[in-house]
């Protein structure tokens, strides 16, 4: 049962990380209708994955597990986008957004970014969810105990939702200013991890056929069937062994950003507000959107 | 004022709420039709199939068992025997650099399998997690792959082609005689009536006299390809001579001159008789019309004589003789396309038909055509736009056959 519990849990890890900060971030601004949307785009890829997952056992068929690496790594290199932008956005935003700001947030985050974030959480739950539904499947009809085996990959799906939700509510409570004091190493951290993926899996996809050289073994950090794996490497992006070009994409992110989120906050400036106070909300749509996709 | 700006929020999201539900489902819908499209490895149902490797997932490792097999496609059966902490098997190249087949997520009691066609040479077998991670796994030299040698309908087709090849190439020495005789004569009628024909052989099987490198520019150079007109050799210095300069004087060397490659082609091209592969003969079908878009319905191939369509009408001839040389192999392997070829060919010769003249333009047997960029040309845009979207399809069906014609 634990076997298939460590790969569920590390699975929808991945997935509820992205949907968990989404929803945070989105829950922070007052965006109750986009957050609406957040869920009705999860359980459309949810929904989805499902229906592959059956789609392709009817067909007999394998995932084509090269295509899901491709779609791996190209919305992990999204997402590390996102994550990078919701960073630099709550950076410029804590600074003006202090004290009360319930008013102010509505309109603070555009209509374009909000819908951008939207489909970011879609796209998190699809990242792995097909590869997850595939293999909650294969658990109930291969496995030398199916009841046990499927159990447990059951449960830690389930509880990767349920700390998906405490990110998502733990992110709710904290205070804006200080949310990003808080979050931003730790969403800095998250990001870099994603880097990481992104050229694992980018590996894997064909993509990244250099810097393969072998670095350090992390096996006591990255103790292989046990559940701090799937923390680890669901959450922190890190694997068991990293290969050279995944530890130079790892800290070539992690470095800057951390000196920049760790030094950007000490020294507030004065009379800031005017210079970033947030674009109009009338503003168009299409304008919001280019600006709420920085390249990776 | 916030009340104001709320209400702007609201209207904006009113107004984007149905196109983001139809971009969300037009996403849901790419990315399952991807998947399913690209999801063209057929599981095995039966891992254990005979032949295959196995491979058995422990905590000490993954041996593929046998370590060696023969070229060709292999399959691999993976099954995980009571380890958590490998999960996951993949084979890559010698040098770690390239994954060629992996499986993720092969809990305890998992069997799965992957297929992948190897070449002779030395690869690894990769589970991350366990004790040793790395095994190693040669593949030797198999039996020989079938190759279209077997298969005797395409053996004829090749012969057939060297045939044609040969053939044309004889008839392009005599015409090409005819045409340097009026030029070393001074008869410039007779040599501008003369011209397009002594072409229309070389024009049909222009592939093959392009494999030889240096002597297509000797023989059929243009000013295009970054020569003055004056400096050329072959057939068009002689088609600037004759309707630009309107005179033959000292012609006679490079009449000599291109009486002496076609010599030579022949010579090259009666060595290669006999070493044709099919896939010389279904390329240069596509190569013909590809030439047709390219120098011919712009006029810039003869952009002197006018007299491209002829040339059209040979390359026409020489791709379409590929298609029926390879005909029946695609009759079995292709019979949609070769219809879709047969239609479409049909309709580029009704268009080719539309310009038929008796005798016709410089002994043609067409109207004459003229250079796109020549200002005093009285073809117009449209027409070069009918002819090239009847000759477009073509090429694209054409393009095709190369890979349908299987051994």
């Amino acid at each position: 049962m634990l076997p298939t519990f460590i790969i569920g849990l590390r699975e929808g890890l991945e997935a509820a990380l992205i949907v968990g900060i989404v929803a945070a971030f989105l829950g922070q601004q007052g965006r109750r209708d986009a957050l609406r949307q957040v869920w009705i785009g999860v359980a459309a890829a949810v929904a989805l994955c499902l229906a592959i997952g059956f789609g392709l056992q009817a067909l007999s068929r394998d995932l084509p597990q090269r295509q899901q690496e491709m779609l791996e790594t190209v919305i992990g290199t999204v997402a590390v986008g996102f994550v990078t932008y919701m960073i630099l956005w709550m950076r410029r935003h804590a600074r003006d957004l202090k004290g009360d700001l319930e008013g102010h947030a509505a309109s603070a985050l555009a209509s374009g970014s909000a819908r951008a974030l939207v489909m970011m959480a879609f796209l998190g739950v699809l990242r792995e969810g097909f590869e997850t539904a595939v293999f909650l499947l294969a658990t109930f009809q291969n496995s030398n105990d199916p009841a046990v085996s499927g159990l447990g990959a059951v449960l830690g799906v389930l509880v990767a939702v349920v700390v998906g939700f405490l990110i998502y509510k733990g992110g709710l409570k904290i205070n804006m200013a200080r949310f990003f004091r808080v979050t931003g190493v730790v969403l800095v951290v998250i990001a870099a991890g994603l880097v990481m993926s992104a050229f694992h899996t980018g590996h894997e996809a064909g993509w990244v056929t250099f810097g393969q050289g072998s670095t350090w073994n992390l096996d006591w950090l990255v103790n292989k069937g046990t559940p701090v794996e799937s923390l680890v490497t669901g959450v922190l992006g890190i694997q068991q062994k990293p290969v050279v070009i995944e530890v130079v994409g790892y800290l070539a992110y992690l470095v800057p950003m951390l000196a920049l989120v760790i030094l950007g906050t000490r020294r507030p400036r004065a009379g800031s507000a005017s210079a970033s106070t947030p674009a109009p909300a009338s503003s168009s749509a299409s304008a919001d959107e280019a600006a709420a996709v920085p390249s990776a | 004022m916030h009340d104001r700006k709320e209400t702007l929020v609201n209207n904006v999201h009113a107004r984007s709420r149905r196109p983001r539900h139809r971009a969300i489902a037009g996403l849901l819908l790419v990315a399952g039709i991807g998947l399913l499209a690209t999801s063209c490895a057929k599981s095995d149902d039966v891992p254990s199939a005979k032949g295959a490797i196995k491979v058995e997932i422990t905590d000490a490792g993954c041996a593929p068992k046998p370590a060696t097999a023969k070229s060709g496609e292999i399959t691999f059966a993976i099954t995980n025997n009571g380890s958590s902490k490998a999960t996951e098997a993949e084979l890559k190249t010698a040098d770690g650099k390239n994954i060629l087949g992996e499986k993720e997520n092969i809990t305890d009691g998992l069997s799965v399998s992957f297929k992948l066609n190897l070449r002779e040479g030395k690869y690894k077998m990769f589970c991350p997690g366990a004790k040793q991670d790395t095994w190693d796994f040669t593949v030797s030299k198999g039996k020989a792959v079938k190759d279209w040698n077997d298969n005797p309908l395409l053996v004829t087709a090749v012969k057939r082609y060297s045939a044609y090849v040969d053939e044309q190439t004889v008839e392009l020495a005599k015409a090409t005689t005819t045409f340097t005789d009026a030029v070393r004569a001074g008869d410039i009628d007779k040599a501008k009536d003369t011209y397009a024909l002594a072409r229309v052989p070389y024009e049909r099987i222009e592939p093959v006299a392009e494999s030889f490198g240096a002597l297509d520019p000797k023989i059929d150079g243009r000013a295009d390809d970054g020569t003055e007109p004056t400096e050329l050799t072959g057939f068009h210095r002689l088609e600037y001579a004759l309707w630009v300069e309107k005179s033959l004087a000292g012609m006679g060397p490079v009449a000599d001159q291109l009486d002496k490659d076609i010599v030579e082609l022949q010579g090259l091209v009666g060595k290669k008789s006999g070493t044709y592969v099919p896939e010389e003969v279904t390329n240069g079908a596509t190569e013909l019309m590809n030439e047709v878009m390219v120098g011919k319905i712009t006029g810039e191939e003869e952009r002197y004589s006018h007299t491209d369509l002829l040339d059209v009408q040979a390359n026409l001839d020489g791709s379409l003789k590929s298609i029926e040389l390879v005909r029946p192999a695609l009759e079995k392997s292709a019979p949609d396309l070769l219809e879709e070829i047969d239609g479409q060919a049909a309709k580029v010769q009704k268009a080719l038909d539309a310009y038929k003249e008796d005798p016709g333009y410089a002994g043609t047997g067409f109207k004459e055509w003229g250079y796109a960029e020549d200002p005093a040309s009285t073809i117009t845009d449209a027409q070069r736009r009918a002819l090239s979207d009847v000759v477009k399809p073509l090429t694209e069906y054409l393009s095709e056959v190369p890979v349908k014609v299987v051994v």
